[in-house]
């Protein structure tokens, strides 16, 4: 059934078919705030936030884009809030924390357990070190795979400035990349 | 730090847009310095991309639909349904009316064009609504086992086939299938093969756990 007919259920009274469109759509929107903001709890509850203002707003979706791409903008909104609201550029935690939610690793090998462990925890320190409006660029263009007009909705700019935005962030990042590696 | 122009042909290389041909074209024109520059931030990037996907809590859903109240209908939304509701208002009304509603009837005969599967390899198709001699909103169950012997269809809605087993039917391409009318709710269901072996629907939209280590599948019908 398509997230069309799904809504449409919605706004005529069947709530609960609204847990569909969760289901469907949680693991995006959990996975790019979760690489945007570096910090588990408060992806969780941006998250949690996310879903139930959608909702609240669903007759103002219009199905000019994607559901999961009006999702993401919702949630990334919530989120650039929450990192002002702190007066902080990421909310970055200690990966190792989550480290057994985070990444699948392989029990008979622990040598290999510490490698990915380390990786992961680099690359997600390079994030967490760049400004947000870069990062949130490279996360959905690099990890969520949008297309540049995607992004241009999600984040509401001009494609331009999209490309040129994501140009100035790869930069960024390689060069963090080469200078931690 | 070095200033580095932004380059369209450069960001259509790092997007991945460009076919090999043009790639390799694209990177004959660099000068050796461009060439390292371009593949270095490749790699980076690489990298990123190679970060794993994380699941979501698992009680995400939960918490959100704990939240969620049924919406009150509009005063336009209840007049468009009372509009459905007189035929002999005419075409234009309850035409347009019925293309904005929710009504299974508009969607089934796009479901109903569409083939039984995308590929007779696939594992399981997803429920399709088709129509139905009786009652319209009836379902297709199917499953690919082209080894089996027998396929039941067990869920909620028959008491896990205690009390009114449904046996799918085989196609020659190893599907089996078979169309079951249900009313609007909220289902749980797997399929039976051999009479022996529980099969969880591996395309359905949700899995639940049953307690007993096995997966069941969810199906909601509006």
């Amino acid at each position: 059934m398509s997230d069309k007919a799904l809504i449409d259920a919605c706004l005529v009274g069947r709530s609960e078919v609204y847990e569909v469109l969760v289901l469907r759509h949680q693991q995006k929107v959990f996975n790019v705030l979760y690489r945007f903001l570096g910090n588990y709890e408060a992806s969780q509850d941006i998250s949690q936030e996310t879903f139930i203002t959608a909702y609240q707003k669903l007759d103002m979706f219009g199905g000019r884009s994607a559901f999961s791409t009006w999702l993401c903008q919702i949630a990334l909104n919530k989120a650039r809030d929450l990192l002002r609201s702190n007066g902080a550029d990421s909310l970055c935690e200690d990966v190792a924390d989550h480290a057994d939610t985070l990444v699948a690793t392989d029990a008979t090998r622990p040598d290999r357990q510490a490698e990915q462990g380390q990786a992961l925890e680099h690359i997600q320190g390079i994030l967490n070190r760049m400004p947000a409006h870069y990062r949130e660029v490279l996360i959905l263009k690099h990890l969520e795979e949008h297309s540049n007009e995607e992004i241009s909705v999600m984040l509401d700019e001009t494609v331009e400035n999209v490309k040129v935005r994501t140009f100035r962030a790869r930069q960024m990042f390689k060069q963090l990349f080469g200078a931690l590696s | 730090m070095k200033t580095v122009q932004f380059d369209e042909a450069s960001q259509r290389y790092l997007d991945r847009e460009a076919s090999p041909s043009e790639e390799t074209a694209f990177l004959a024109r660099l000068s050796e310095a461009e060439r390292l520059e371009l593949l270095a931030t490749r790699t980076a990037l690489g990298a990123l991309e190679r970060l794993p996907r994380i699941s979501a809590p698992a009680d995400l859903a939960a918490r959100v639909m704990a939240a969620v109240k049924p919406k009150r209908q509009s005063v336009f939304t209840r007049l468009r349904r009372w509009l459905e509701s007189r035929p002999m208002l005419g075409w234009e009304f309850g035409g347009a009316a019925l293309a904005a509603s929710v009504l299974f009837v508009t969607l089934a005969p796009q479901l109903m064009t569409r083939p039984l599967g995308d590929s007779p390899l696939e594992a399981s198709s997803p429920l399709k609504l088709v129509s139905h001699p009786l009652r319209s909103n009836a379902l297709q169950f199917s499953l690919y086992a082209p080894q089996a012997r027998s396929v039941a269809l067990i869920g909620d809605f028959n008491g896990w086939g205690s009390t009114d087993g449904v046996k799918l039917a085989p196609s020659a391409n190893g599907m089996w299938s078979v169309t079951v009318p249900l009313p609007a709710g909220r289902y749980q269901y797997a399929f039976l093969v051999d009479g022996q072996r529980w099969v969880t629907d591996p395309r359905a939209e949700q899995h639940v756990n049953d307690g007993f280590g096995r997966q069941n599948a969810v199906i909601t019908i509006i």
